[in-house]
C-alpha cells in the first residue's frame, strides 16, 4: 500500500521528467523566439490585465506555446470565479 | 499509376534516417509495391552501403539530373526484391549540384512508374534539406527519445509545415522499452505532448539491426529482429493499413493504471 502511495511522487523525479521539462521550455523559446524571462513577464502582465475584468481564482492552469494546425499558438487556461454579486442582486 | 513521394528527414544527424529509408523502402517492396529510394545526401553517400548495393553503383542522382544518363541506368535493383530500386547520391560532388526543380521533375517522373518514391534527406536544415523536401508530398520525421533530437525535430516540423508539408508524421527510433518503463527515457506520450504530431511507430533499440547493417541487408529481412518487425508495422501504416496503435497509447483502463503504479505491469512497453 505504501508502495502505491509513494510511486506517483517517485515518478516525477524520473530522469525523463527532467528531459521533458527542459525540452518544453526550450521548444517554447524556439517557437516564439521569447526567452524564459520574457515569458514570465508576459504571464504576469496578462494575469494583471485579465484581473481588471474578471475575478481570477488562481494562476494559469495552462500557459504554453503549442503547435496548433501547424502554427505556434499561445494556449492558456485560467480559472475565474463566478460573478456571485450579480447573481445575488437578481 | 501515380505514386507518392515521401521525404525522410530529422534535422539532427545520426538518428537513423538512412536506416529508416532503407527499411521502409524494403518493407513497402515486400508488400508488393514498386519502390525507389533516393539518396539526396550529395557527397556523403550512404544508402547504398546500408542496402548492400555499393558495389553495383555506376551512375548517380547528379548524372541523372544533369542528363548524363537515364534514370534507369543509374538505378540499382535490389537483389532480394526486384520491385525495389536505389538511386544513389553522387559521392564526389557537393550539395549545390542538386536543385529543387531538378529533383521535383525527377520525382514527378518516377511517380508515374513507382508506387512509392522515398527521398532520404541529408541532416541539417540548409540547402540540401530544402532541396530534399521540395519534391515530397508527405514527410516523415525520424527522432530519438533524447533532448537534442527532439528539439531539432520540432524545428524541422515547423519548416516542413511552412513549406506546405502539413502534418508530418513521426518515427521514434532507438527506443529502449525497459528504460521507458523505468521512467529513465521519454516514451511516446512524452514526445507527442512536446511535438504534437502523429506517431507512425516506435522502433526499439536492437542489436540485430547493427548486425544487419554490417551485412548490408535491411533488418526487415530478419524475422527475429524486433526492429525489423517495427519497420514492417510502420510500412503497413504508411500503406493505409489499420495497425493497432503502439502499446504506450493503450494504457487507459483503471486496472492498468493500478498495475503501472505498483510496478507489476511489466508488459506494457514490451511490444514497442
Amino acid at each position: 500500500m505504501f508502495e502505491v502511495m509513494r510511486r506517483p511522487n517517485a515518478r516525477e523525479n524520473h530522469p525523463k521528467h527532467d528531459a521533458r521539462r527542459r525540452l518544453h521550455d526550450a521548444l517554447t523559446q524556439d517557437r516564439v523566439d521569447l526567452g524564459p524571462e520574457a515569458m514570465d513577464t508576459l504571464r504576469q502582465e496578462l494575469l494583471a490585465v485579465i484581473a481588471k475584468y474578471m475575478d481570477v481564482a488562481e494562476g494559469f492552469q495552462e500557459f504554453e506555446v503549442r503547435r496548433v494546425e501547424g502554427w505556434p499558438a499561445l494556449v492558456t487556461s485560467l480559472r475565474v470565479r463566478e460573478r456571485q454579486q450579480e447573481l445575488n442582486l437578481r | 499509376m501515380t505514386g507518392t513521394t515521401i521525404v525522410i528527414t530529422s534535422g539532427k544527424g545520426g538518428v537513423g534516417k538512412t536506416t529508416t529509408t532503407a527499411n521502409l523502402g524494403t518493407a513497402l517492396a515486400m508488400r508488393g509495391h514498386r519502390v525507389v529510394v533516393i539518396d539526396t545526401d550529395i557527397g556523403l553517400r550512404n544508402l547504398d552501403v546500408i542496402m548492400g548495393m555499393e558495389s553495383r553503383v555506376v551512375f548517380d542522382l547528379i548524372d541523372v539530373v544533369e542528363g548524363k544518363c537515364k534514370p534507369h541506368q543509374a538505378m540499382v535493383r535490389d537483389r532480394h526484391r526486384y520491385e525495389l530500386y536505389l538511386l544513389p547520391a553522387a559521392q564526389s560532388r557537393d550539395k549545390d549540384s542538386l536543385h529543387a526543380e531538378q529533383l521535383q521533375a525527377l520525382c514527378r517522373n518516377l511517380e508515374n512508374e513507382f508506387d512509392y518514391v522515398i527521398v532520404d534527406s541529408p541532416a541539417g536544415i540548409d540547402q540540401g534539406f530544402r532541396v530534399a523536401i521540395s519534391a515530397a508530398r508527405e514527410a516523415i520525421v525520424v527522432v530519438n527519445p533524447e533532448v537534442a533530437a527532439i528539439r531539432d525535430a520540432d524545428k524541422v516540423i515547423g519548416l516542413l509545415e511552412a513549406a506546405g508539408l502539413r502534418r508530418p508524421k513521426l518515427i521514434i527510433n532507438r527506443v529502449n522499452a525497459e528504460m521507458v518503463r523505468r521512467g529513465d527515457m521519454m516514451g511516446q506520450d512524452d514526445i507527442v505532448s512536446l511535438l504534437s504530431v502523429e506517431v507512425l511507430g516506435m522502433v526499439p533499440m536492437d542489436e540485430r539491426l547493427i548486425i544487419a547493417t554490417n551485412r548490408g541487408v535491411p533488418v526487415v529481412h530478419d524475422r527475429k529482429a524486433p526492429s525489423g518487425a517495427a519497420f514492417l508495422k510502420i510500412a503497413a501504416r504508411i500503406d493505409g493499413d489499420e495497425v493497432p496503435a503502439p502499446a504506450l497509447d493503450s494504457r487507459s483502463g483503471l486496472m492498468d493504471r493500478v498495475r503501472s503504479l505498483i510496478g507489476t505491469d511489466r508488459s506494457a512497453y514490451s511490444h514497442v
